[in-house]
């Protein structure tokens, strides 16, 4: 009885079973979709890095991510393709999802590409709104004023 | 860390609206038209006057009372099963 109730307990050890935590089964592919109310950039497209401005700092998105959702400050997104390429947007807000089977989502309110934004134009509204900051009445007032800087910024640093 | 937008009373969406405006008058001028005109279309603030609300009153208070015969009409019909 003593050597059957040894061999129940051996049996595992014996048979070679064990009980680790799963590998990762994610491919090594993200679906990465990236759209704006009007325009659709990426959809369901595989790529290989995707950097993000976020509320609580920038991080680099890469195939099998921990799952998040986070909400996007005016910066440059930069998609790295499979084939080596970078390209680069300027959203100015909007929010990206992580889901556990690496697909990426990325909304954003407005997204342009670098190339349609003008540094001039960012430059006079950026002063335009530091003046405004003198004549803003209550707290809401100054922290819209301190938004529109820090948007106006944000393009200006994007774009030099 | 809670933003200062966020302490001065403002929400995300009133955050978002602005970033995007500001963006939006970055544009170039060649796509600048285009992008206003999308984003103008798509909300629309309708304020109601107070003398037009006035007018739906009745018509308001009509069908709460209609729905109120209605729902006491279904009681007392229940009741009799």
């Amino acid at each position: 009885m003593m050597a059957a109730r040894f061999l129940r307990c051996a049996l595992p050890v014996l048979r070679q079973a064990r009980c680790y935590a799963d590998a990762p089964s994610g491919s090594a592919q993200m679906s990465f979709t990236f759209a704006s109310p009007t325009q659709v950039y990426f959809k369901e497209a595989s790529v290989k890095q995707v950097d993000v401005p976020t509320l609580t700092g920038a991080f680099g998105i890469l195939p099998a991510h921990v799952p998040t959702l986070q909400v996007l400050r005016p910066g440059v997104v930069t998609v790295f393709n499979d084939d080596g390429s970078a390209a680069k947007f300027f959203v100015s807000s909007g929010s990206i999802t992580v889901n556990a089977d690496s697909s990426v989502q990325l909304l954003a309110e407005e997204a342009f590409p670098l190339d349609q934004l003008d540094v001039a134009a960012a430059k006079v509204n950026l002063e335009k709104a530091q003046s405004e900051m003198a004549s803003a009445s209550d707290e809401a007032a100054r922290a819209e004023v301190q938004i529109n800087i820090d948007a106006n910024e944000a393009i200006v640093k994007a774009l030099e | 860390m809670v933003a200062y937008w966020r302490q001065a009373g403002l929400s995300y969406i009133r955050f978002s609206a602005i970033c995007a405006s500001a963006v939006r008058a970055a544009l170039k001028p060649q796509f600048k038209v285009e992008a206003l005109k999308v984003a103008e279309s798509s909300v629309k603030v309708y304020v109601p006057k107070a003398v037009a609300l006035g007018q739906y009153q009745l018509y308001i208070r009509l069908s709460m009372i209609i729905t109120l015969i209605i729902c006491s009409s279904q009681q007392i019909a229940s009741y009799h099963h």
